[in-house]
């Protein structure tokens, strides 16, 4: 996962060149979440010397790599609006599954939609998660709001953030758009995984209907754009066992990713750096990593 | 003829089974009339909350709609000398009711409430009172976004043309109940601001975000405009009413925003600061402006309006998730982060921005008080 621009320390030592001022950036640590499998099936042995990472294509030295080892923040945002109330009871018993796999040294919060954005668990260590009193409420769908919120949180040192939504992820009401949400996500260090689930019919016949903001007007899929580029990605499943068996599927491969650290140099301080990793002896291996981030 | 005994004895146990279950009913349906009499005294006494609570906890639906059709007329007749007072007592107990199963059962007071104003229009009722109680229903069908229930399916503003009923279609069998009650009261601005609001419901398919548009039908519908321009027009001539022009104005805003006119939307939502109209209304207006002006790429601007509408309802989710993602996208990380963590410890209970699309049900807790304090004594 991306350690992104922490305490950054800006060195700008200026050089000047006949053409164009070259800007030498030194940020303290930039960290990129990196998967990679073989197939279906992740590959946990590689070291540092196996990866090449390029900072705006520029070759960058890896100073650390770590796997495994490290404890969680897990999100989890359920989409409880209307779209998806009808799988209330399916929701709270994943919920209950979903936080049995982690481990204790774990934390966990559970953040839910209706006329605002719920935390119906706040941050705490895994395993002590008590009754649920999630509700479905009806009308607006507040998913950006929601990963807002879910980006807005910076993990404590040596721990990773992972977030898990489960969500058909048509958002009507929210404040922010999916722009937002994308420029976010390349300033958080949190990695994103979009279970889409689909709940169609299952609405309670009387209750009152969704009303929707205007569009994003563009023919984008922000949330899926927003999951790959923080290295995440977009699984479909359905409520219940299927979507428990798609987190565990996720957790599994996210605890089994590598990070790696690196200082940017060569490469201009402030806006996006797109990142690039491969690990070039193995070139069938598929490499999924944050594809960049916003420098300060 | 012992299977002929047989045949009697079973005939005569069926008989008493179905005496029973007669019985049964009966007794369940006097229990369920003497519930509904007792929670409309219970109203009439001014034990509003109380009766409330007690008729809202009612599992099933169905037989409380049957009673209120049968037994509520008849509990109005029963003092003669107070049946507008009684009438008036009903109406505003159906009310109040429906807002608290709104969620889950506004479909099922819908009708309810329109026979409710059947009676209310064909009795002689104080008029302050039902003008209050067209107010809060109108308010509960905001709820719901309930446009063909409020207006009808040949609905037009106020500065179009009429439509007609093609000729052989069927008849339409909407009650436009607004239309019944701005027959009633054609000066009132609140009714004419809600009638323009209603129309906008739906109006524009209001697609889903994230939804792939190319393969939506109402994407050229959407992209047009059209009707988001008849509504501005229309709410033009309330802008200057004491009343409901901060509301207009913030109407307006929203519609630009959604037209992507942000500077027009922002004149609009920035004359709201000189008018009154209410902290919900000045709220929404300075979150228009704030979006209007991180639209017209003024940030700095946007974080201070963000800011203004906190002042007014601290804690606000909306703005506090407006300005802190601003913060956190302008490398204001620590800001945002304190600030987020903040929000769900002080959360005020009505945030306007989540209300907004739903018409004037932002105005429901001050609506019922006026409603009650309305009621004929």
């Amino acid at each position: 996962m991306m350690r992104l621009v922490v305490l950054l320390t800006v060195l700008l030592s200026v050089a000047t060149s006949a053409q164009q001022s070259v800007f030498r950036a030194k940020t303290e640590v930039v960290a990129i979440s990196v998967s990679v499998k073989r197939g279906n099936a992740p590959v946990g042995t590689l070291a540092t010397k196996d990866f090449a990472l390029f900072d705006n294509d520029i070759a960058q030295t890896i100073e650390a790599l770590t796997i495994e080892s490290v404890p969680l923040d897990v999100t989890l945002f359920m989409d409880t609006s209307g779209s998806t109330a009808g799988a209330l009871d399916r929701m709270k018993r994943s919920v209950a599954s979903i936080a049995g796999m982690l481990r204790p040294e774990d934390r966990f919060r559970l953040l839910t939609i209706g006329l605002a954005v719920e935390t119906v668990v706040p941050w705490q260590s895994a395993g002590r998660l008590g009754p649920l009193t999630m509700q479905a409420v009806p009308g607006i769908s507040l998913v950006y709001d929601a990963l807002a919120v879910a980006f807005m949180h910076e993990p404590t040192s040596g721990r990773r953030h992972l977030i898990v939504a489960l969500t058909d992820g048509e958002d009507c009401g929210s404040l922010v758009d999916g722009p937002r949400v994308l420029e976010m996500s390349g300033r958080s260090e949190a990695v994103l995984h979009w279970i889409l689930v689909s709940n169609s019919g299952d609405s309670p016949e009387y209750s009152i209907p969704a009303w929707c903001t205007p569009s994003d007007a563009e023919d984008v899929d922000y949330i899926e754009r927003t999951a790959d580029q923080t290295g995440g990605g977009k699984h479909r499943s359905r409520f219940g066992d299927p979507a428990v068996r798609t987190f565990a599927q996720i957790l599994d491969e996210f605890r089994r990713s590598y990070v790696l650290r690196y200082s940017p140099t060569g490469v201009a301080g402030r806006g996006w750096h797109r990142v690039r990793v491969e690990v070039p002896a193995n070139p069938a291996y598929t490499v999924k990593a944050r594809s960049g981030y916003f420098g300060s | 003829m012992g299977a002929v005994d047989r045949n009697h004895r079973l005939l005569g146990r069926l008989a008493a089974i179905a005496a029973l279950f007669a019985c049964w009913s009966a007794a369940a349906a006097i229990a369920q009339s003497a519930a509904l009499t007792a929670q409309l005294d219970a109203y009439l006494q001014g034990r509003y909350d109380d009766a409330v609570r007690q008729a809202a906890s009612v599992a099933d639906l169905g037989p409380f709609r049957l009673r209120w059709v049968q037994d509520a007329p008849a509990w109005i007749r029963a003092d003669p000398a107070a049946v507008e007072v009684r009438r008036a007592a009903a109406a505003a107990f159906l009310l109040e009711l429906t807002h608290a199963r709104l969620e889950s059962d506004w479909g099922r007071f819908a009708d309810l409430i329109e026979f409710t104003c059947v009676d209310l229009r064909h009795g002689n009722p104080d008029r302050s009172f039902e003008n209050a109680w067209h107010r809060a229903s109108l308010a509960l069908a905001g709820r719901a976004r309930a446009r063909l229930w409020l207006l009808g399916e040949y609905a037009v503003l106020p500065h179009q043309k009429p439509r007609r009923r093609p000729p052989g279609s069927k008849p339409d069998p909407n009650p436009q109940h607004l239309m019944h009650a701005l027959e009633r009261f054609p000066d009132d601005p609140t009714l004419q601001l809600g009638r323009i609001v209603a129309w906008t419901w739906g109006r524009d398919e209001e697609p889903m975000r994230n939804l792939r548009l190319r393969d939506d039908e109402s994407w050229p519908m959407v992209r047009s405009g059209s009707p988001q321009r008849e509504a501005v027009v229309a709410l033009q001539p309330l802008v200057e009413d004491s009343t409901v022009g901060a509301e207009a104005l913030v109407r307006i805003a929203q519609l630009q925003l959604s037209l992507a006119q942000p500077a027009a939307a922002l004149v609009a939502a920035e004359r709201v600061g000189r008018m009154t109209g209410g902290n919900n209304v000045r709220y929404l207006a300075h979150l228009l402006s704030a979006r209007a002006l991180e639209l017209l790429n003024r940030p700095a601007e946007a974080a201070e309006r963000y800011t203004a509408a906190l002042e007014l309802i601290p804690g606000a989710e909306s703005a506090t998730i407006g300005l802190t993602s601003l913060q956190f996208a302008r490398d204001d990380r620590e800001r945002a982060l304190e600030t987020v963590a903040r929000l769900f410890e002080n959360r005020p209970v009505l945030d306007p921005w989540r209300l907004v699309g739903y018409g004037s049900f932002m105005h429901w807790p001050q609506w019922r008080s006026e409603l009650r304090a309305a009621l004929p004594r």
